[in-house]
C-alpha cells in the first residue's frame, strides 16, 4: 500500500493502534470459550458459559431493559438532536451560541455529577426510578452527541445549499428535500447508531438511575465483576460485542443502500 | 466437652453423632450465647425434618431484594415464582462496598427494596434508620429449620450463612507459613504485588485492629487511626484491595497471601491444593447474616413467602452449594456438596471459634468508620 | 465561507432563501421557535432544575445515622472538601486524566492520518474498524485488560518470551493500569474528531510537502499537526473530561487501590449516604471544567482571530 512506503512509522503505529484496540475483544470471546472457570489456564473449548448465560433470567431480563432504554433514548436523543439543529441553523448568532454551549456543557459533564443530580430530583420528587428515569438520563447527554453530529454533517451541508442556491436557484423545498435530506440521512443515522450503542452500554448514568428493579445488562455485570466473578462475564461479553458487530454492519448497509443515488429510497418516496 | 456428653445426646434422642458433627455443633455454640446448648448440640433439628407448608398461600406482586450477585441458590427465584406464579422475587445487586452503605441505599432510596441482606451489625443499623421491619414468625414456619444457636444469635430475622476473614496463603510459596495478623503484616513486604485484603470495611480495618490487639468493634478514633496507620503501611505491598477473583488469584499463584473469606480458601483448593488457610491467632472478624424485612414495603407477604421457601432444606443447600459458604441448617446436610462439607476452612472447631469476634453495630461512629476506610483507599 | 461574490455565508443563504418566499417568511419564524422548544423544555427541566437542586443540596447537611438531608445555608461540604482524603483524590484524577488525553492525542494521530491517506471504501473500513470496538461492552473491554495487564497475564508472558524483562510486571492495579484503561476506552472518541478534521487535507498538499523535500517528522509538525489541531483539542475535551470525573474504569483496573474523584462521588451515593458532601464535590469538580471549558473557548476564538487576521493580511 501507498501509505506505507510513503510513511512507514505511522503506518505502523496506525496498524499497531488497531491492533491494540481489538486486542482486548480476540481475549474476552477467547475466555468465553475457555473451560476453566477460573480462567487460570486453557481447560478446554466450551459452550456452557453461553449457555448459562442464556438461561440467567438476570441477563435475559437485563438485556430486554437495555435494549428498552436504548431505543427509547435514541427516539428521543435524536428527535430532540434534529429538531434542535434545525433551528439552529437559522437561528441568530446568540441563540446559535447558547444552544452549542448547552450541547457542550452536556457533553463535557461528568456523567457521574449529572447522575447523581437527577437522582437527587427525582427522590426528592419521589418518582420511581426505572426505565424512563433512566431514558430521561441518557437522552440528556444522548441528545448532546447525536447533535454534535447533525451539527458536522450540517455544516458541510451549508456550502453545498450554497452551491445549490447560488448556481441553480433551487427553491428551498426542492433543496431540502433534494440536497438536504440525502445528506442529513447518514448524519442522522449514524447519532442513531451512536446514541444507542452509549445507551445500550451505559454504567454511570444508569448505576444512579435504575432504581432496584431494574437491572440493566451493564450495571447488572459490573456488579458480577466487583463482586463475584463468573466466566458468564465473558459470555455476556463475547455475545454482545457480536451482536454489535452485527448491528453496525446493518446500519452500515442500511446507510449505503437508502441514502445513495437516484434510486434511493427518499428519492423513491417522491421527495 | 467430652465423650460423655455425647453419651447424653444418645441417652436424649436416641442418635448417634460422630465425633466431628458433634463438634461441629458444639464449636459454634462455644461462640454464641444459646441456653440450648445441649439441645441444639445433640441437633434438635434433625436431619429429617421435612419443609412446612407456607403459611401464606397466595403471595401476590414483585419483592425486591438487596443482595450480593450470585448470593443465592442459582434456581431459586425461578422455582419460587413457579410454586407462587402470582409472585417474583427480583434480586438488585449494585450493592455497596461497605456494610453501612446498605442501610444508607436503603433509606435513600425509599420503596425500592422489599428486603436486603444484613448481619447484625447493618440491622441494628437499619433499626436505628427506622427501615427495620419485624418479621411475621407465624408466616415463615421453615424457620424451625434453622438452628437454635444462630436464631438466639441473629434474632431480628432467619439467618442465613456466616463467615470469617481469615489469611488464606499458598502454602508451597509463602514461607515461613503466617499464623497471625502480625506475621501477615511481616511477611506483604516479602511478596509485595502479591497479597491483598478485602474491599470491605469492617472486614479489612476489623482485621487491622485485631492485629493491633484492639476489638474488631472498637469505636475509638484514637484505635481506629492505628488500625488505619498499619494498613496505609501495608498498602504498597498489596496487589488490589478486592474481593474478587482471589480464589483465582491464589490457584494460579499471582496471589500467596491475602486477608479473605473462609470461602474463598475452598474454591481456590479446589483448582489448586496448594492453597491453604490460617486462623490468625489474634483473632479474626466473623459475620453472621440474614435476610431482613425492610419497613414499609408493600409486599410484606412475598417477602416472607420467599424467606419461608428459601429455609426449605433443599432450596437453602442449592444456596449453599453456590457460595460455598458456611450454613446455619443441619436439615440441609444431607443435600449440601460433601466439597463443602468438609471444608478445612469452614468447620467451626473450637479452637477457631473461640478466637471469632462477630461484628457490631456501631452506632454513630459508623460514619467514622466509613471515613477511615475511605481515607485508606485514597491513601 | 468567505466573501467571493456569486456564493452566500450562511446569513446569506438564509436571507437569499427568505427572498425567494417574501410573504411567507412572517409565518416562518414561529415554527421555527417550535423547533427548538421540546430541547428547551427537556434540558429546563432534566438538566437544569437538577443541577440548581444540587447546589442546593451542596449547601445542606445529611445526618449520618438517619440518612436524611436537609437543606439549609452551610458551608461545611465545600470545607470538608480541604480534607487530604479529597484533595489528593482530585489532584490524581486531573494528573491520570491529562497524562491519559496526551497519550490519546499520540496515538490518533497516526491512526488519522494513516486513514485519510487511503481510498474512501478503505476509510469507511478503518473508521469502522476504530469505532466497533467502542460498540462492545466497555465493562466488558476493561475487564479483558485486568486479564492482559495482570502478574501471570499475558502482557507478563510475552514480554518474558522475548526477554525483555523478567519478573513480575506489577502494573495491574496501579495507576498506569488506569491510564491504559482510559486510554483504551476513549480512544475512538480522539480519533474521529482529528480523523473529521484532516479529512480537509488535500492529498496534493502531502505531494507537494514531499516534493519540496519535507518527510516523516517534519511533514507531519509542519502540516498535519496543524491541521489536526481543531480536532485534537475537540478530542482533547471529549476525553479529558469524561476521564476526569471516571469512576467505572479505576473500579475495575484501580483494584481499589487509587481513587479518583468520580470514585468519592460515587461513593457519597453508593456507601456513604453524605449526600450534601457529593453534591459539593459534583459542583465543584462541573465548576472547574466548565473553567476550563470557558479558557479553551476563549483560546480558540483568539486563535481564530489571529488566523482571520494573518488571512486578511495576505489578502
Amino acid at each position: 500500500m501507498k501509505t506505507f512506503r510513503e510513511h512507514p512509522i505511522v503506518s505502523l503505529m496506525a496498524v499497531l493502534t488497531l491492533a491494540f484496540m481489538w486486542l482486548p475483544l480476540f481475549v474476552v470471546i477467547a475466555n468465553s470459550l475457555n473451560s476453566d472457570k477460573l480462567l487460570a489456564h486453557w481447560g478446554g473449548f466450551t459452550l456452557k458459559w453461553f449457555k448459562q448465560a442464556a438461561a440467567d433470567e438476570a441477563v435475559r431480563s437485563g438485556l430486554v431493559s437495555s435494549l428498552e432504554v436504548a431505543a427509547l433514548t435514541t427516539l428521543v436523543s435524536v428527535g430532540l438532536a434534529l429538531t434542535g439543529v434545525l433551528w439552529w441553523r437559522r437561528a441568530s448568532k446568540r441563540g446559535r451560541r447558547v444552544y452549542d454551549g448547552l450541547v457542550y456543557a452536556r457533553i463535557i459533564l461528568p456523567e457521574v455529577v449529572f447522575g447523581m443530580a437527577l437522582f437527587l430530583i427525582f427522590t426528592r420528587l419521589h418518582v420511581q426510578l426505572g426505565v424512563l428515569t433512566m431514558v430521561v438520563g441518557h437522552s440528556v447527554w444522548g441528545s448532546a452527541f447525536a447533535t454534535v453530529i447533525l451539527q458536522a454533517r450540517i455544516r458541510l451541508l451549508d456550502e453545498a445549499v450554497e452551491q445549490a442556491a447560488a448556481d441553480l436557484y433551487a427553491t428551498p423545498r426542492a433543496v431540502f428535500v433534494k440536497v438536504t435530506m440525502p445528506q442529513l440521512g447518514p448524519g442522522l443515522l449514524a447519532a442513531s447508531v451512536l446514541v444507542f450503542a452509549l445507551s445500550f452500554d451505559d454504567v454511570v448514568t444508569s448505576f444512579f438511575l435504575a432504581g432496584s428493579s431494574v437491572n440493566p445488562l451493564p450495571l447488572f455485570v459490573f456488579g458480577l465483576i466487583r463482586f463475584h466473578v463468573t466466566p458468564e462475564v465473558n459470555a455476556i461479553g463475547a455475545l454482545v460485542t457480536l451482536s454489535m458487530i452485527t448491528l453496525t454492519l446493518i446500519a452500515v448497509w442500511l446507510l449505503m443502500r437508502l441514502f445513495r443515488g437516484p434510486g434511493s429510497i427518499a428519492a423513491r418516496l417522491g421527495f | 466437652m467430652g465423650d460423655s456428653d455425647n453419651l447424653d445426646c444418645e441417652r436424649l434422642t436416641g442418635v448417634t453423632l460422630s465425633r466431628r458433627q458433634f463438634l461441629k455443633r458444639a464449636a459454634f455454640v462455644a461462640a454464641l450465647p444459646s441456653a440450648l446448648a445441649l439441645a441444639e448440640a445433640c441437633g434438635s433439628s434433625s436431619p429429617s425434618s421435612t419443609a412446612s407448608p407456607s403459611a401464606i398461600t397466595n403471595p401476590v406482586g414483585q419483592a425486591i431484594l438487596l443482595n450480593y450477585p450470585g448470593w443465592i441458590g442459582p434456581d431459586e427465584l425461578k422455582d419460587y415464582h413457579a410454586k407462587f406464579p402470582e409472585a417474583t422475587v427480583k434480586m438488585n445487586t449494585n450493592v455497596p462496598t461497605t456494610l453501612s452503605g446498605y442501610v444508607q441505599m436503603v433509606k435513600n432510596n425509599p420503596g425500592a427494596y422489599d428486603f436486603s441482606l444484613g448481619d447484625n451489625s447493618q440491622v441494628d443499623q437499619a433499626k436505628a434508620a427506622g427501615i427495620y421491619q419485624a418479621p411475621d414468625w407465624a408466616a415463615i414456619p421453615n424457620i424451625k429449620n434453622v438452628s437454635e444457636s444462630f436464631r438466639k444469635a441473629y434474632p431480628d430475622a432467619p439467618p442465613n450463612d456466616y463467615g470469617k476473614i481469615i489469611i488464606a496463603y499458598r502454602k508451597d510459596l509463602v514461607s515461613p507459613a503466617p499464623t497471625s495478623w502480625a506475621d501477615f503484616w511481616k511477611l506483604a513486604p516479602k511478596y509485595s504485588g502479591k497479597v491483598t485484603v478485602l474491599d470491605i470495611d469492617r472486614d479489612t480495618l476489623g482485621s487491622a485492629l485485631k492485629y493491633l490487639g484492639y476489638s474488631g468493634n472498637s469505636t475509638d478514633e484514637a484505635e481506629l487511626n492505628k488500625a488505619l496507620e498499619a494498613l496505609i503501611q501495608l498498602k504498597p505491598s498489596l496487589q488490589a484491595i478486592s474481593s474478587i477473583d482471589v480464589a483465582k488469584g491464589l490457584a494460579k499463584g499471582s496471589i500467596v497471601m491475602a486477608a479473605t473469606f473462609d470461602f474463598d480458601v475452598a474454591l481456590g483448593a479446589a483448582s489448586n491444593k496448594n492453597v491453604t488457610w490460617a486462623m490468625p491467632e489474634e483473632g479474626a472478624v466473623a459475620y453472621l447474616e440474614g435476610f431482613y424485612p425492610i419497613k414499609g414495603s408493600k409486599h410484606l407477604d412475598v417477602v416472607y413467602s420467599f424467606l419461608d421457601f428459601h429455609l426449605d432444606p433443599k432450596n437453602y443447600a442449592s444456596f449453599i452449594n453456590a457460595t460455598g459458604s458456611a450454613w446455619v441448617m443441619p436439615a440441609a446436610e444431607p443435600y449440601i456438596d460433601k466439597a463443602i462439607l468438609d471444608a478445612p476452612s469452614l468447620q467451626p472447631d473450637p479452637a477457631i471459634v473461640a478466637k471469632v469476634e462477630f461484628e457490631k453495630y456501631l452506632g454513630a461512629a459508623t460514619a467514622l468508620w466509613t471515613k477511615t476506610w475511605e481515607r485508606f483507599l485514597a491513601a | 465561507m468567505g466573501t467571493v461574490p456569486g456564493s452566500l455565508n450562511a446569513a446569506g443563504a438564509i436571507h437569499a432563501e427568505d427572498g425567494h418566499t417574501a410573504g411567507r417568511e412572517g409565518r416562518r419564524h414561529s415554527p421555527r421557535v417550535l423547533l427548538v422548544l421540546p430541547t428547551v423544555v427537556w434540558l429546563a427541566l432534566f438538566f437544569v432544575a437538577p443541577l440548581v437542586l444540587m447546589a442546593a443540596y451542596s449547601f445542606g447537611t445529611s445526618d449520618l445515622v438517619i440518612y436524611t438531608t436537609r437543606l439549609g445555608f452551610t458551608l461545611r461540604n465545600y470545607g470538608e472538601m480541604g480534607d487530604a482524603l479529597y484533595l489528593g483524590a482530585i489532584l490524581r484524577s486531573l494528573e491520570l486524566s491529562a497524562v491519559a488525553t496526551a497519550a490519546c492525542m499520540a496515538i490518533a494521530l497516526p491512526l488519522a492520518f494513516f486513514t485519510v491517506r487511503q481510498r474512501p471504501s478503505v476509510q469507511r473500513l478503518l473508521l469502522l474498524a476504530t469505532i466497533v470496538p467502542f460498540w462492545t461492552s466497555f465493562l466488558i473491554r476493561n475487564y479483558a485488560w485486568v486479564n492482559i495487564l495482570q502478574n501471570e497475564g499475558m502482557l507478563q508472558g510475552l514480554l518474558h518470551r522475548l526477554g525483555l524483562v523478567h519478573g513480575s510486571l506489577n502494573i495491574m492495579y496501579s495507576p498506569t493500569a488506569i491510564g491504559i484503561g482510559i486510554v483504551y476506552s476513549y480512544l475512538p472518541l480522539m480519533v474521529l474528531p482529528v480523523y473529521v478534521a484532516l479529512e480537509r487535507l488535500d492529498p496534493a498538499i502531502i505531494e507537494a510537502a514531499s516534493d519540496l523535500g519535507a518527510h516523516g517528522f517534519s511533514l507531519m509538525s509542519r502540516i498535519v499537526i496543524p491541521l489536526a489541531t481543531p480536532g485534537l483539542i475537540a478530542g482533547a475535551i471529549l476525553v479529558g473530561i469524561p476521564a476526569t470525573g471516571e469512576f467505572v474504569i479505576p473500579a475495575i483496573l484501580g483494584g481499589g487501590k487509587t481513587l479518583m474523584l468520580g470514585n468519592v462521588i460515587a461513593d457519597q451515593f453508593l456507601n456513604v449516604g453524605n449526600l450534601a458532601l457529593g453534591a459539593a464535590m459534583a459542583m465543584t469538580l462541573m465548576t472547574f471544567l466548565a473553567v476550563v471549558l470557558v479558557l479553551v473557548a476563549l483560546a480558540q476564538r483568539t486563535r481564530t482571530k489571529t488566523q482571520d487576521a494573518d488571512r486578511g493580511a495576505t489578502g
